[in-house]
């Protein structure tokens, strides 16, 4: 009772810490930060650095299919997670319609069910439809949860690759070949 | 004496300008061929977006290193299979910066790409015999780049055609006087009435000096455009009038 009741108490105050659902820190004055970029950067690129998976997003993608590959600007891929889990979706209700919200019974060998035996063995289709709906459901979620990180981490590392490359080279170019009188002042 | 200084301080001001703008364009070309050699297409892809916009800024002046520049970024389309695009920077590279020093590598990929793009061999022999260096090497840099629009009119893409009207619109800004001439207008009007690449091609006159629309064809495409619209606005007035 102690240990969870410790457990708890961590748990809260570590939420109160960070604001959100989150264990790590993220205030509203982060927002109020004006990062210095280079002026070749487009807003996308900015957004792609900026943006962190966090806890919070891998409940919001439960919830709505393809959301870490939207946040990833990969939209082909989301769009299409979006429709396979709302086909699924589609297919789960009309097992629902058809069974009177008894289709999980199904799944479970028919285990307390109301739906007679002479109907179990025409219901194979059933319960393939079913099985396949809800693996989609639960494969969809990791895809896009595993696969989105992935992308926007790879994403991340080209731009941080490409700018830092750049800038130097830019440097060396200018400093070596450009002849330059200059003051220094140090105090 | 002050005066001197003065005049001093503000050449050196502009010479470090243009002097720093040519190493920036050194240093992407040296970027571009550092890519090129990792033959990383998604790195590639991702830095297209800022190699065109240094492209733009060497349409618009002719500044050193070029030649360089341009021939690794055909090579960076060539690598993403960008035919089109491999198309318009050989013709940038050779009517912008007309010298022999990468003849080789330029012939062979202008004449890749006009298989790809399935341009006659004859109109990719003709624009190669134009855009020679001995015959443009004399011409102005505002000739070289009317001869670039011209001859990149000929590749008929639908995506390079929207980089080509970019480019049009920079030549207008930038040109002194303001008329520019009458196939680029010709063109320009055909490609903002959306009309199909092929069709636009076979209604610009080339010859600059007289104005000749083929009103005929032009006037049978307008009208079917037209009635489409009308048509599809008169079935919505219905339905509204019928609704409410």
């Amino acid at each position: 009772m102690k240990k969870s009741l410790f457990f708890c108490f961590i748990l809260i105050s570590h939420w109160l810490f960070s604001q959100d659902i989150d264990f790590y820190l993220k205030t509203k004055n982060q927002n109020f930060l004006l990062p210095s970029i280079t002026k070749q950067m487009s807003a996308d690129e900015f957004q792609l650095l900026s943006r962190n998976i966090r806890m919070q997003d891998f409940i919001y993608a439960a919830f709505v299919p393809g959301y870490i590959h939207f946040q990833a600007k990969d939209y082909t891929l989301g769009y299409t997670l979006l429709g396979l889990r709302l086909s699924s979706y589609a297919l789960l209700t009309y097992e629902n319609y058809k069974y009177g919200f008894k289709w999980y019974n199904i799944l479970f060998r028919y285990v307390g069910s109301n739906i007679s035996s002479t109907s179990l063995s025409n219901n194979k289709i059933d319960i393939y439809i079913i099985n396949t709906a809800l693996s989609i459901i639960i494969a969809s979620y990791l895809f896009d949860v595993i696969d989105g990180q992935a992308r926007l981490h790879k994403k991340q590392e080209l731009i941080r690759y490409k700018y830092s490359l750049k800038f130097q080279l830019y440097t060396n170019a200018y400093n070596k070949s450009m002849p330059m009188i200059g003051f220094n002042l140090k105090f | 004496m002050k005066s001197i200084n003065l005049i001093f301080l503000i050449v050196i001001l502009l010479s470090s300008g243009v002097y720093s703008q040519n190493f920036n364009i050194k240093a992407e070309s040296q970027y571009l061929e550092i890519i090129n050699n990792q033959q990383r297409r998604d790195l590639i892809a991702i830095s297209m977006r800022n190699a065109e916009i240094i492209s733009d800024s060497l349409f618009c002046n002719n500044y050193a290193y070029g030649s360089e520049f341009f021939l690794n970024l055909a090579e960076s389309y060539y690598l993403l299979k960008r035919y089109n695009y491999v198309f318009f920077t050989v013709l940038r590279l050779r009517c912008l910066y007309p010298s022999e020093r990468y003849i080789n590598r330029e012939h062979d990929l202008f004449y890749i790409s006009c298989k790809k793009l399935k341009i006659p061999q004859y109109i990719a022999d003709s624009i190669w015999r134009m855009t020679d260096s001995q015959s443009i090497h004399l011409l102005s840099y505002d000739k070289r780049k009317q001869l670039l629009l011209k001859t990149a009119m000929f590749a008929m893409d639908r995506k390079l055609y929207s980089t080509l009207f970019h480019y049009i619109n920079l030549y207008e800004n930038q040109t002194i006087t303001e008329n520019i001439p009458l196939y680029m207008a010709q063109w320009k009007l055909l490609y903002s009435l959306k009309f199909k690449p092929k069709k636009i091609l076979s209604n610009v006159n080339f010859n600059a000096t007289t104005v000749s629309y083929n009103f005929s064809d032009l006037q049978k495409s307008f009208s079917l455009k037209f009635n489409k619209k009308v048509s599809r606005r008169l079935k919505l007035n219905m339905f509204f009038r019928s609704y409410f």
